[in-house]
């Protein structure tokens, strides 16, 4: 999977419009990054790239590319 | 006294800290740009020169909140939006997801509702999210005799505010962005 369609997948999932997302886009700036984002890439991990995140993990997490090196 | 101070505009996550700031400075009828406010070890904020008063903020997609208390509080709030159901097996109780799934026509609600008391419950507490959300049952917690979580319901939003004893928000202040500079 190549990193424009795991940013795609975040969109998704965040409910945000097609190229919202950059992988330098900070995460503080980004409204819908929000607990319930948070769950849902929670459960993303584990369906679709079967690996555990951990809210320590999350917290890590500063602008896309972050997460999206983790979607391994 | 406690009470919930909702602002409604688009990118309000970029004037969180005017928004507390101006919120707390209502609540105590002072200019809040003069208070210094720090993080505890979990990153819950609170005032340093007003250890009696406590606060707590959320955020999401157009509006902010912010429950203001003279008793430790957590708040949350969500935009009610389709959820991936799914997500429920992995953060909720059996008796919470029982909730969620009676109604088809109301998950979505549901789901959030659920959320947001867990949320407020985890902020209430201060400790960042060190209890597994499955692990415990919100609904347990409201009938709780020494808490409260207290749900109101706000357009397309919700917002669930948990605090000690019986107290419910004495007011909801909607904030005018244009009052905060």
């Amino acid at each position: 999977m190549t990193n424009k369609e795991k940013i795609a997948m975040l969109e998704e999932m965040m409910e945000l419009e097609s190229g919202t997302l950059r992988e330098e886009t900070n995460l503080a700036d980004v409204e819908e990054w929000n607990s319930l984002a948070k769950l849902s890439f929670i459960a993303l991990m584990d369906e679709t790239f079967n690996k555990k995140v951990s809210a320590e993990e999350m917290k890590k997490f500063k602008i896309v590319k972050d997460i999206v090196d983790f979607m391994k | 006294m406690l009470i919930l101070y909702l602002l409604k505009m688009q990118n309000a996550i970029e004037i969180s800290d005017k928004f507390a700031r101006y919120a707390l400075g209502k609540y105590l009828n002072i200019n809040g740009n003069e208070l210094v406010i720090s993080k505890n070890q979990y990153g819950k904020p609170y005032l340093v020169n007003y250890p009696n008063v406590y606060f707590s903020i959320s955020h999401t997609k157009g509006a902010i909140a912010c429950a203001v208390s003279d008793n430790p509080v957590g708040v949350d709030i969500e935009r009610i939006r389709k959820m991936d159901l799914r997500v429920s097996r992995y953060f909720f109780s059996q008796h919470e997801k029982d909730y969620i799934f009676a109604s088809s026509e109301k998950a979505n609600q549901r789901f959030t509702e659920v959320w947001t008391k867990k949320e407020a419950y985890l902020k209430f507490l201060g400790c960042g999210i060190k209890i597994p959300a499955e692990k415990f049952n919100v609904f347990e917690k409201i009938n709780n005799e020494h808490i409260r979580i207290h749900t109101e319901y706000n357009h397309d939003y919700i917002i669930s505010i948990c605090n000690i004893s019986n107290e419910t928000p004495d007011e909801i202040v909607m904030i005018d962005s244009n009052s905060i500079s």
